[in-house]
């Protein structure tokens, strides 16, 4: 970890934040208000305002949150393996979960039995996924270079390999009907589902908040670091959004969702740069 | 052939040109195919430190490790350690870092070098 030290102080002379990439940010609470005020209670609210094509959901997860989110497990699983960070294990976790919870729950969003069990999972995911963002981005502790490299993937294995295995277990279980209602068609949302993604989404935006503060505090500041702390406050806006949507497919939800797309999007520019080298240090 | 026939094995080291930079120097001599078994052994350099670097070019009828490996000989013998798996073209004299190895250590030091900030 030398190199950190060698590096500190320096300010990138070729890389500086673009603002306009923010945007979305303001943009989506503005919208989400004004679709709450204009839009109809869920007791009044027509099927007509609803827009939710099969599979549509499905591929779009699978792009934008899936596929971004692997990337990140990904690249996290490759760091660690070389710095042996015990966030980065957070971190990818979390992605992990978040990725594979949006696949299941996008394919699962047309079930003739219901969205119930899409939403279960989804939102679970969500919580879990930003848990474990928050943990990461609380962890102090250094790195411990004394581990051998088994040991390392054996405990990503570990990790990554619970995260799926208590996905898969959730999918049986909320198919199965065995978890909580977290929403009955006709009627909205359940107080469980409410506390749920509004945990999840208020967790998203702190963790968003906590690497934000490390972006800001630092004198030589990151790319990465910037695309990412964007993309989780996308995605905590995104599921605040969802959050006060009517039904599925509603406005309000589709407007959380491309915040939550385009936070995918910036999860995958985070790793680009990484990739790329820009702005890192 | 001779000495294979009587179950003897013979050893023949070869010393390449280190200015030459070539991949494997012992190809140039000819003699490759006349033998079963090739090992190259190389000192690189990593990071301002030279280490040893050992590869099994062939190995008649086996499916051999093709990875470059480090090596050390200590007092116990030769150790052969790890793979070289994060680094590429260090048989060329010009080892770098492989570009997803590199994206992994910009992951990590765009969190964590601000993290040892504040601790």
């Amino acid at each position: 970890m030398g190199q950190v030290g060698q590096t500190s102080g320096t300010v990138p002379p070729h890389w500086k934040p673009n603002l306009i990439v923010a945007i979305p940010l303001p943009l989506v609470i503005i919208s989400v208000v004004v679709f709450n005020i204009i839009l109809p209670p869920p007791a009044q609210f027509s099927k007509g305002l609803a827009f939710e094509p099969p599979f549509l959901n499905a591929i779009l997860y699978t792009v934008f949150l899936a596929f971004t989110s692997f990337m990140v497990g990904y690249i996290s699983f490759k760091s660690y393996m070389q710095n042996s960070w015990t966030f980065l294990v957070l971190m990818g976790s979390g992605a992990i979960a978040w990725g594979s919870t949006s696949l299941l729950s996008g394919w699962l969003t047309n079930l003739p039995s219901g969205p119930n069990a899409a939403i279960t999972i989804s939102n679970t995911g969500a919580l879990v996924a930003s848990i474990f963002h928050l943990v990461s981005a609380t962890w102090s502790k250094g790195p411990s270079l004394k581990k051998d490299p088994r040991i390392r993937r054996s405990i990503l294995v570990l990790a990554y390999g619970s995260v799926l295995a208590i996905t898969a277990l959730l999918t049986v279980a909320a198919l199965d009907g065995l978890t909580p209602l977290f929403f009955v068609p006709g009627v909205g949302q359940t107080t469980l589902r409410m506390a749920v993604l509004g945990s999840a989404a208020a967790l998203f935006l702190v963790s968003s908040i906590l690497f934000a503060r490390r972006y800001f505090s630092s004198r030589s500041r990151s790319s990465t670091l910037y695309w990412y702390v964007l993309a989780l406050g996308l995605t905590g806006v995104g599921l605040a959004a969802v959050f006060f949507g009517r039904a599925p497919g509603d406005p309000i939800s589709w407007t959380g969702r491309t915040a939550m797309f385009l936070g995918g999007a910036y999860f995958l520019k985070a790793v680009h740069t990484a990739f790329k080298g820009i702005g890192v240090y | 052939m001779l000495l294979k026939a009587k179950c003897l094995g013979s050893l023949l080291i070869w010393e390449s040109d280190e200015r030459s930079h070539q991949s494997n120097a012992l190809a140039d001599g000819g003699i490759s195919f006349l033998v079963d078994c090739i090992v190259s052994l190389k000192p690189v350099e990593i990071e301002s430190t030279i280490r040893k670097a050992l590869v099994v070019w062939k190995m008649r009828g086996s499916d051999h490790d093709k990875r470059l490996r480090q090596y050390e000989i200590t007092s116990h013998g030769i150790e052969v350690s790890s793979p070289f798996s994060d680094y590429e073209g260090l048989l060329t004299g010009s080892p770098r870092r492989s570009m997803t190895e590199d994206a992994a250590n910009n992951w990590a030091m765009a969190f964590a070098k601000n993290k040892q900030e504040h601790s």
